[in-house]
């Protein structure tokens, strides 16, 4: 079932066990497997079935440190979340970004990737995966790994049909929870706004807050300002964390066996260091991705030219009416460290229309991502020289340690962090089964609560988790 | 036809690693204003490249 908004849902019978907050695809995968299990669920979704400006807006908030995205732009606010705008990159996160490591800072998840792949059938069914394959080794230092290309999935609208003719699973469009109240001890209800006024509120029996890994925060750090520490009762780590993948094109290369790497249909090829090169070089988990123009004959000539000759290549490739570019392109995107001064924080003066305090994000890059970048590239540059299969080229700033270009990538718009998982209540937020700590009935969904962030596109880790923590669910609330 | 392209392929790489090494000699020889310096086993940073200590012999 899906309703336009709070007040539709009300004249319905519809009685959840369940209140999930967001429909994105963690709050959907989680609805999904609770229907399995029997279990009466009822969805939130703050913004209608499309995307509107104004329901964008109430994301605007504010950044302090490092370049990066608006906030209302790097998230979107509407029956589906994010997914409606995601490429579909699909990896899983590797069984060593769960590992304690001593070399980063707050690293070590309190469960392992053992712990969610028994949701990969329904991850890939979910999100329209081909098969998963091991990493291939190139040398010692460097895999080949796998990247999928997916249809990128909009879960809204795939489960569309789905979801209005379920009838445990409603969807009530056009309704915030503002935030959620709670004793300490169990969430007693979640406030809400639809349709530009106040709604009242929701009660369930249990709460699940999957509004993405940004909001997660600040619906939480909100609630626990108004409930005086009643929803996150170990709040110490609530809204900290914060993690986001860096993403920059540093380097190219001259690429001498073009036929050594089996590239995707986008001419793309995609290297990560082993495990034991990293523990070696002390350095977090590196993706290098790339990116083949297979030129051919003269084209060819001109385009290695551009490798060592810049000018003398553009002027030759104007003769062939071209622009060339020189061998292959790489594009790096790399693990950030859980660092706690990466955080978000309320601004009480600059609230929505609902009255919710604005975020401010504050995110620095940090030492150990400037040298993950140059010893990931390095170790990449050697391995490509020592089985000539090519030569790596450096951009000025990263040889000369300069600033990081503010025109390029930047980052993945992957918002991982503020809601961790961990044992330490003084550390993280969740427990190994999404449970916030000290609590009885509310669990966090997404990326949120990632411990620490690997290098690869967060959503096909989020979904596995999220079914794995809707299958507990189903299981601990079906009888 | 698989011989001749494999000759072309052998002396086009020749070729463009002449090209390079000369390119990374001169850089050198001007002095590099790079931080990212240090040398592997069989590699070397010289100029922008990352190259085979080989390349420059």
């Amino acid at each position: 079932m899906i309703f336009s908004d709070i007040t539709a849902y009300r004249a319905s019978e519809h009685a959840a066990k369940v209140c999930i907050i967001g429909t994105g695809p963690a709050g959907m995968s989680i609805a999904l497997q609770l229907a399995h299990a029997g279990v009466p669920v009822v969805m939130l979704e703050a913004g209608s079935d499309e995307f509107t400006a104004e329901s964008q807006e109430f994301y605007r908030g504010k950044v302090d440190g490092d370049f990066y995205f608006d906030l209302n732009v790097t998230r979107l606010r509407y029956l589906g979340g994010s997914s409606n705008h995601w490429a579909g990159w699909c990896r899983v996160m590797d069984a060593h970004d769960f590992e304690k490591r001593d070399w980063i800072p707050n690293s070590g998840w309190p469960i392992t990737r053992k712990d969610i792949e028994p949701y990969f059938d329904v991850t890939r069914s979910m999100l329209d995966l081909v098969e998963f394959r091991a990493n291939k080794p190139v040398s010692d230092d460097i895999d080949w790994i796998q990247l999928i290309k997916s249809p990128a999935v909009h879960v809204g609208e795939k489960y569309r049909q789905d979801l209005e003719v379920s009838k445990l699973i409603a969807v009530v469009l056009n309704t915030m929870a503002t935030e959620l109240t709670g004793d300490g001890k169990r969430v007693i209800g979640a406030n809400l706004w639809s349709l530009g006024t106040a709604a009242g509120s929701i009660e369930a029996d249990t709460f699940v807050v999957c509004t993405g890994g940004l909001e997660n925060s600040r619906l939480l750090l909100w609630s626990n300002v108004q409930s005086s520490g009643g929803v996150v009762p170990h709040a110490d780590a609530l809204g900290k964390y914060w993690m986001e993948h860096p993403q920059f094109e540093p380097a190219d290369v001259l690429l001498f066996d073009e036929t050594a790497f089996e590239f995707d249909a986008s001419d793309e090829a995609f290297f990560s260091p082993t495990p034991a090169a990293m523990q070696r070089l002390g350095i977090m988990n590196f993706g290098a991705r790339m990116i083949h123009t297979p030129y051919r004959g003269m084209k060819g000539m001109v385009a290695d030219l551009a490798c060592y000759a810049p000018t003398v290549s553009e002027w030759v490739a104007g003769g062939l009416g071209a622009h060339l570019r020189c061998g292959a392109q790489i594009y790096v995107g790399w693990e950030q460290a859980p660092y706690e001064s990466n955080h978000i924080t309320l601004d009480e003066t600059d609230r929505d229309a609902a009255g919710v305090p604005r975020m401010v994000l504050h995110w620095k890059k940090g030492d150990l991502e400037r040298k993950t970048l140059v010893e990931g590239l390095r170790l990449f540059g050697e391995t490509l020289a020592k089985t000539d299969l090519g030569r790596l080229r450096f951009e000025d700033w990263v040889l000369n340690n300069e600033a990081y270009p503010d025109d390029q990538e930047i980052a993945g718009h992957h918002h991982m962090g503020g809601t961790r998982m961990g044992t330490d209540v003084t550390t993280s937020v969740v427990d190994a089964n999404c449970k916030v700590h000290g609590m009885e009935n509310l669990y966090i969904g997404g990326s949120s609560v990632f411990t620490t962030s690997g290098q690869c596109n967060p959503t096909t880790t989020i979904t596995a988790l999220a079914h794995r923590l809707g299958d507990h669910l189903g299981q601990k609330l079906k009888a | 036809m698989a011989e001749t392209r494999s000759k072309f392929r052998f002396s086009r790489r020749r070729l463009l690693l002449a090209f390079l090494s000369l390119a990374a000699f001169l850089r050198l020889t001007r002095g590099s204003k790079s931080s990212l310096t240090g040398e592997g086993d069989d590699t070397v940073i010289a100029g922008r490249w990352l190259l085979k200590k080989s390349d420059l012999s």
